[in-house]
């Protein structure tokens, strides 16, 4: 009888187990009242408190997106700040019920890590950031120059895989972080510094003198980013793909925070209105309410708002680039409601 | 009660001794395969594999200081950057010894001298120093006095047309041995030089108890060591190239590039150990009684022989135990070239490699074994040579 006691309690244990790995996550926030969401915290223009201590940047406001569309009220978010080492076992282990922190979606983290890569919130790529002075305007004249790097996990490898492709020479100096990097370039141990271009200009904007300093054109590496859950619950994955992607059909359509009240109220184009949910339904599916992409809208704007707000003022315009809507010459594209 | 001679086991000392220890030991066992089994457990389950094939895969980035060991981007291996990362390690290390050492030495007799501004500056010195963290006198070295002090390539500092001081390091001409046999030469010719200066200590110090003439022992040595290495760079004059820095557009090419944070590690760590050495030393000289010198000075004995004669052989047997320990905290400080940008172990194969191969256990093993092979040679040594200046008793 013991025995059979037991065996009830393993079996018990095991569902239990399989449960929590493919854990409702949605139920989860919602009996706990906040999202949790796993953040860089120091990056300037993705994840950095202000001055009042509330969590600022695109990154952030991805995190604020999924609050409003699960609870109808944005501020309902607990930031957890993490480093490039922490993040995926944070994500992993429950800690967070997603990570948005300016990760690069590859295919060794998808299919190793045990986590899904949801859309992206922006398109980087490793740039090089140069002294005027030295007179360069692209970044085939750098063969010779000594370039100072941020160890990250593929900086190096993207930078000599480049320079080797172009037959040219450098002489790399190696940095354990961000600030002693810039210290490097600052004071002469090198000509160049190379990273993810808006690190470069987090960095730039950083210098005493950022009129000294130029980020080269060239852009050698692919780092699509963007927000990540864990594998296996696959709703929970959806509702944080389509805050996202209601961010940026919002930007699409016209839709910002400002007019949304009045273009509620007139409107009587179809997709503006299924966004809006002024007609069908698209909250049911997800386990939303009817308004979810309105909350997001009114609470934390559309995603060219968030851009404007948070990575313009660091000097990365949007025109012209990746990141632009695809109907204006770049490759941000959200599927339809 | 048990009817033995002793009584029963558990009243035997000894016994309960061994049997202590024997449980000790499988405490400690234990422990190990709790650990093992803990990390392969975890392992396993995040699907993550222990290998050491990546030692022998290319190297997927570029080392920039490798002053002995020749450096290919895409046929270097990752074992190389392991010898690389060693060498360059030992490079400051050894470097950082020698330099703590004469530092040390000066400073802790300077703090001795009856010169009042001499014993102030000796004295300032080994407070600054000693009680400023590390990590902050490697930064302060490299990038508020050293970095910003030195010239950009253009402006560089040129020295007679061949050493140019910049910021992007010093450049000096090179002789570069290209044949084999040349190298072979020139390390039998060293250790000839060596072999020759230590009989000729010892002829020189059987003279001088002898004869009681005193010879100029080290310009001598000085003298063979250079006599000798002109000697079979002569004989392989041939198989030599002198490469001489050639300014290009944003370095100098060619020669041989001193890098700046190499520089600033090490006037960082022979500051730092140098004044706890000082410290060593005067607490050595002040332990020989002051008869010593009282006795040296009313035999005509002049400061400098006193010191180097009667009291410092005597404040040896003082000052080197601590010393070893100074020399070992150098060695693993020198770890803080990660801060700065120096190529040494932990940067290149603890940062970098494991950064690119995931390979965290086996990398992280390796360093640390590195680390410990030079600690314990470090004080091997040293202790060999401490026991020559202990009290000989009979």
């Amino acid at each position: 009888m013991k025995k059979l006691g037991i065996l009830a309690l393993s079996v018990a244990m095991a569902v239990g187990f399989a449960s929590a790995a493919s854990a409702d996550t949605l139920a989860d926030v919602k009996k706990r009242g906040v999202v949790r969401c796993g953040v860089d915290g120091g990056l300037a223009g993705f994840s950095a408190p202000d001055d009042k201590g509330k969590m600022q940047g695109i990154d952030a406001d991805v995190c604020y997106a999924v609050a409003a569309a699960v609870f109808g009220d944005a501020s309902k978010v607990e930031f957890i700040s993490l480093t490039a080492k922490e993040r995926f076992t944070a994500l992993s282990a429950g800690e967070i019920d997603m990570l948005s922190r300016n990760t690069t979606h590859t295919l060794r983290r998808d299919a190793s890590l045990g986590v899904d890569f949801t859309y992206y919130n922006y398109i980087d790529g490793q740039g090089f950031l140069v002294k005027k002075a030295i007179g360069v305007k692209s970044a085939l004249e750098l063969s010779g120059a000594t370039i100072c790097i941020q160890s990250g996990t593929t900086t190096e490898r993207n930078l000599a895989a480049y320079f080797r492709a172009k037959k040219m020479d450098y002489t790399p100096v190696s940095y354990d972080t961000s600030v002693q990097t810039r210290e490097g370039f600052e004071s002469g141990a090198c000509d160049v510094l190379t990273s993810d271009k808006s690190q470069l200009a987090a960095i730039r904007s950083d210098l005493k003198d950022p009129e000294s300093a130029m980020v080269l054109p060239e852009t050698i590496s692919k780092e699509p980013l963007g927000p990540v859950v864990r594998q296996g619950d696959d709703a929970w994955a959806n509702i944080v793909r389509w805050s996202l992607f209601a961010m940026i059909n919002a930007d699409e359509l016209g839709v910002t925070s400002k007019n949304v009240d009045e273009i509620a109220k007139t409107t009587e184009e179809f997709q503006i209105r299924l966004m809006l949910g002024l007609e069908g339904d698209t909250g049911k599916s997800l386990g939303l309410s009817k308004d979810w992409a309105m909350q997001i809208i009114k609470q934390v704007g559309s995603y060219g708002e968030s851009y404007t707000r948070h990575l313009v003022p660091l000097g990365l315009a949007r025109e012209g680039t990746l990141n632009a809507l695809w109907t204006k010459g770049g490759i941000l594209y959200a599927p339809p409601f | 009660m048990a009817s033995g001679k002793g009584g029963a086991w558990y009243n035997d000392r000894r016994k309960i001794g061994i049997a202590l220890q024997i449980l000790a030991l499988v405490g400690v066992g234990l422990f190990i395969w709790y650990l093992i089994s803990n990390a392969s457990y975890n392992m396993a389950q995040r699907r993550m594999e222990m290998n050491t094939w990546f030692l022998f895969s290319e190297a997927s980035f570029k080392v920039g200081f490798h002053p002995f060991w020749d450096f290919e981007l895409g046929t270097s291996k990752y074992w190389e950057v392991f010898v690389i990362g060693i060498q360059n390690t030992l490079l400051v290390g050894i470097a950082g010894l020698i330099g703590a050492t004469v530092v040390g030495f000066a400073v802790g007799v300077a703090r001795l001298s009856d010169n009042w501004f001499v014993k102030t500056f000796a004295s300032i010195f080994v407070e600054l120093f000693r009680n400023v963290p590390l990590l902050l006198q490697v930064f302060f070295w490299n990038f508020v006095v050293i970095l910003p002090s030195l010239p950009s390539v253009s402006n560089a500092i040129d020295i007679f047309g061949t050493l140019f001081i910049t910021n992007k390091g010093i450049f000096t001409p090179i002789i570069s041995v290209s044949e084999n046999w040349a190298r072979l030469v020139i390390l039998g010719g060293l250790t000839l030089a060596i072999i020759s200066i230590i009989l000729f200590r010892r002829w020189a110090k059987k003279r001088f108890y002898e004869t009681a003439k005193p010879l100029p022992v080290f310009w001598i040595s000085v003298l063979i060591f250079i006599g000798f290495l002109l000697l079979s760079f002569a004989i392989v004059q041939s198989a030599t190239d002198v490469s001489m820095p050639q300014q290009s557009r944003f370095r100098f090419t060619g020669g041989f590039t001193v890098p700046v944070p190499l520089f600033s590690l090490w006037i960082a760590l022979v500051c730092y150990t140098g004044a706890f050495i000082a410290e060593n030393v005067r607490a050595g000289i002040l332990s020989v009684g002051k008869g010593q010198r009282e006795a040296a000075m009313s035999l005509g004995f002049r400061h400098s022989l006193s010191m180097k004669l009667i009291q410092i052989p005597q404040a040896l047997r003082v000052i080197i135990p601590p010393t070893i320990s100074q020399y070992l905290n150098l060695i693993k400080n020198s770890s803080l070239a990660v801060a700065i940008g120096y190529d040494d172990i932990v940067n290149l194969f603890m940062g970098i490699t494991l950064n690119q191969t995931g390979q965290a256990i086996v990398i992280i093993a390796m360093t640390m074994g590195v680390f410990t092979v030079i600690s314990l040679l470090t004080s091997l040594l040293i202790n060999i040579y401490n026991r020559s200046t202990q009290l000989v008793e009979r």
